[in-house]
């Protein structure tokens, strides 16, 4: 006798997003850009790769840039497998506050949460270069309010000096969640290594207790594990300004 | 039932989940546990069976019965309720505390555990806590149902009309892999409970392993939908084995996590409605994820 459950089941793998929010202001313009978007688009296959690889959980990749105003470049978080990189450019101001505002509101079971019951705490990777022109404040802590983004990995990449390296600590709540790279070859590396490392945590699974042994345990300390592995392997670079 | 998840196979985890269910002449008891598998909760999968051992054998109590059918208001019976919670929590702490003593935590067992948990253990304080667990438990009688959770994972009863609910209230506590759970030191308040003396048609309880599959709890009726159907065209036994035969697929494809399920059926009400379960007799619903 057939089973009666094959081929009338309607499964949904568990997911994790992967959030690049890019900071597209005119200062990004040239060298950092064009570094950031090679970066990017080379480093998504080896995501797909992680994704179809992996038993607890599928990638999905979500993209928001910010400068004057704000653009989600996926309508929704979109497969993996599926995505492929549009090649970003800079111009106009850098209103992180507004962007705060558009992942609050995605950060929700009614928008870009919404897919699956069992997804994973997303990961978010903030990339900029500069100092926010809008009042971020007020946006920034309504986000972190958020009980999704609460539970995310949240890494930032503080894009030469000019970047106020205090407000992506804010975003990430953690000094050592913040990554300054002063040349292309460095942006290059940590984009891949966040990307990567983010989405392997993010998207393995693991069991946690309320109130039992070490609630503080979680993906963004193993986040931040890994992120002064590699500062105690390659330490900061020099700071010559290459851009 | 119960079956080891996919994910577990690949990584060579042991299943974490457990479930038992009996019948006796006056009541039927089920019960799924779900041990958290962090490393940390490194002994959770005896968590998990001490945890469904200690509800069982309250709920075979023989004054259970009388002694929650007696309670006329809902004041005695949330106290009864919490009374009945205490001792199933007293009972786990005591099976935990037994194996402790009989095998105590091996170096082995502590080194791969995190500093902070392994600096708590090393001082003797809150070891129950390496064998924490979910736990979803229901017991159906004559003339009440009452279903217990602490955790994550869903109770989903289906009325005679056909109507599906999740009579227990969810937790807002529990959120993505974060649960509470039966090592914490509130356990007892975080337990949810049901108790209703209209007896539904059928009651299923889940890990999450089986939730997580689903995109919505409209997916997640479907698919218990499809248990009944099979309770309906075979016969008890053909029903439970189609069931269990299916579980490791749908952790492949869904979850990948260990997969629990019990079910209490009144299977001749159900046997004999067969089209009340279907779909197309439901009115539209409102879809509701936690």
């Amino acid at each position: 006798m057939a089973n009666i459950y094959e081929g009338a089941v309607e499964v949904s793998r568990r997911t994790m997003t992967l959030f690049f929010m890019v900071d597209a202001s005119g200062s990004m313009d040239g060298a950092k850009m064009g570094t950031l978007n090679s970066a990017i688009e080379e480093v998504i296959p080896e995501i797909r790769k992680i994704s179809a690889e992996n038993a607890d959980a599928a990638i999905k990749i979500a993209v928001l840039e910010f400068s004057s105003g704000t653009r989600w470049i996926t309508p929704a978080p979109m497969d993996a497998e599926d995505f492929t990189w549009s090649f970003l450019t800079a111009d106009g101001l850098t209103e992180f506050g507004a962007a705060c505002k558009q992942l609050n509101e995605k950060l929700s079971r009614k928008a870009f949460m919404s897919d699956v019951a069992g997804s994973f705490a997303p990961a978010i990777f903030l990339l900029s270069d500069g100092e926010p022109t809008d009042e971020y404040i007020g946006e920034l802590s309504k986000l972190k309010e958020n009980n999704w983004f609460k539970k995310a990995i949240k890494v930032a990449v503080a894009i030469g000096d000019d970047a106020n390296r205090d407000v992506l600590a804010q975003f990430t709540d953690n000094k050592e969640a913040v990554l300054t790279v002063h040349t292309p070859e460095a942006l290059t590396k940590m984009i891949r290594f966040v990307s990567v490392t983010a989405s392997q945590i993010g998207s393995k699974s693991s069991g946690v207790g309320k109130g039992g042994v070490d609630e503080a345990a979680n993906k963004q300390d193993e986040m931040i594990d890994k992120i002064n592995e590699v500062k105690a392997a390659e330490p900061d670079d020099d700071g010559d300004l290459e851009w | 039932m119960t079956v080891i998840g996919a994910s577990h196979i690949k990584r060579g985890t042991v299943c974490q989940d457990f479930s038992l269910s009996c019948e006796l002449p006056d009541r039927r008891i089920s019960v799924v546990c779900d041990g958290h598998g962090g490393a940390d909760y490194f002994r959770s999968d005896r968590g998990s069976r001490f945890a469904a051992e200690a509800f069982t054998e309250c709920m075979k109590d023989p004054d259970v019965i009388s002694v929650l059918s007696a309670a006329a208001t809902q004041k005695q019976q949330s106290g009864r309720i919490e009374q009945l919670i205490k001792s199933i929590i007293a009972r786990w702490n005591k099976l935990v505390e037994w194996d402790i003593k009989e095998h105590p935590f091996s170096e082995d067992e502590l080194s791969g555990i995190s500093g902070k948990a392994q600096r708590r253990y090393e001082t003797g304080e809150r070891l129950q806590s390496a064998y924490g667990t979910t736990l979803i438990g229901v017991i159906l009688t004559e003339n009440f149902w009452l279903g217990l959770q602490i955790g994550d994972g869903k109770c989903v009863a289906v009325s005679k009309d056909g109507e599906f609910s999740q009579p227990i209230p969810w937790d807002e506590q529990c959120f993505l892999n974060v649960t509470t759970s039966i090592c914490d030191e509130n356990a007892a308040k975080e337990f949810r409970f049901c108790f209703e003396r209209t007896l539904p048609s059928a009651v299923f309880i889940g890990s999450d392993g089986i939730d997580d599959c689903f995109a919505t709890d409209e997916r997640l009726y479907d698919f218990y939908r499809l248990t009944l159907r099979s309770f309906v065209q075979t016969n008890d036994q053909t029903a439970v084995s189609q069931l269990k035969d299916y579980l490791p697929t749908l952790s492949e494809r869904g979850s990948g996590d260990d997969m629990s399920v019990g079910i209490i059926v009144n299977t001749d009400f159900v046997r004999q409605n067969p089209t009340a379960f279907e779909k197309s007799q439901q009115a539209p619903q409102n879809e509701v994820t936690p």
